[in-house]
């Protein structure tokens, strides 16, 4: 059986990223752990199709109505693909 | 004049005589992500061999003359005649007409045309006929395809599954707990299976620590610095 393992070189990059934003936040003197004192926001997003997806046909719906909402806001659409 | 035709009922009209398999950008989405694509990816059955499943692409052709077959890259027409040799040295094809473009896959990244069956009986059953296949399988067609696009769907899936893997290994049984970290594996489940309660599992799981260390995860030479080695392992970086 095939064994999936994380691409190395993506996780160095991830590492050093994660170690870059620790050091940052430690000379900004802020702490790496959420502050106990503020109210945690809960997940609040609404998903596109309440019951899930369950055909192509809802996959692309839902594709198509972010094309349409990206359009609505007037944002850069990402490079074809 | 035929109606305007759908990507979705093109893959719901080979699903009604074939097995197909929803990959790409559309199963990441089936799968919770809400992204946009522009074209919808399937794995159609190989069949017996490039011959076998020409002819079924040729039968959706002809039911369908607005259909054009395209070479993936290329963007070349594609002669039915053509078909066989190009889907084995391809492993896809593209299909243009309907309202999205159409890729169809004989043999998709990262997997081999044998492997079909079993990403077929692992995958989900949805209401067009199509199958979704599992987090895993999905992740591994977005293996080294050096994509960036492909980066965020990883990210996804990845830390979805290790989700689904934080819940149920601490309760699986020593078999099925060896069976999931033989086929899923990063730093963070090998750490997990450290608090397992099976010794066999606790030192399955430092062995795969030492190994992904050795191969250069930073994440795992990090986490061997922090655990202590189950007894009679080796501790540190290097296969015990």
């Amino acid at each position: 059986m095939k064994q999936y393992r994380p691409d190395v070189e993506f996780q160095k990059l991830r590492y050093s990223r994660m170690k870059s934003r620790s050091t940052l936040r430690r000379l900004q003197g802020k702490s790496d752990t959420p502050d106990p004192n503020r109210k945690p926001i809960p997940d609040n997003s609404v998903p596109w199709l309440p019951g899930g997806v369950h055909s192509v046909a809802d996959a692309l719906w839902i594709s198509d109505q972010i094309m349409l909402t990206v359009k609505q806001w007037k944002l850069p659409l990402p490079p074809r693909t | 004049m035929e109606a305007a035709l759908t990507t979705a009922n093109l893959t719901q009209e080979l699903a009604a005589t074939h097995r197909v398999l929803l990959i790409g950008g559309l199963a990441v989405i089936s799968h919770g992500l809400d992204r946009l694509t522009y074209d919808t990816d399937i794995w159609l059955d190989p069949l017996m061999d490039s011959y076998h499943w020409s002819e079924a692409v040729a039968q959706l052709l002809a039911n369908h003359p607005c259909l054009k077959m395209l070479n993936i890259g290329t963007w070349e027409p594609i002669l039915l005649h053509q078909l066989p040799d190009i889907i084995e040295r391809d492993g896809v094809i593209r299909l243009m007409g309907a309202n999205h473009p159409l890729d169809i896959f004989r043999r998709p990244n990262e997997f081999e045309i044998d492997e079909f069956d079993e990403v077929w009986n692992r995958g989900k059953t949805q209401e067009d006929g199509t199958r979704l296949p599992d987090l895993i399988d999905l992740l591994v067609t977005k293996q080294r395809t050096g994509r960036e696009k492909d980066i965020m769907d990883i990210m996804f899936l990845e830390s979805k599954i290790e989700s689904a893997y934080f819940e149920d290994l601490p309760g699986a049984s020593e078999a099925r707990a060896a069976e999931m970290l033989g086929r899923f594996l990063t730093p963070e489940v090998a750490r997990a299976a450290l608090a397992h309660p099976s010794f066999e599992i606790r030192k399955l799981g430092y062995r795969y620590l030492q190994e992904l260390a050795a191969e250069g995860d930073p994440y795992a030479a990090e986490y061997l610095r922090e655990e202590p080695a189950p007894y009679g392992i080796m501790p540190g970086v290097g296969v015990g």
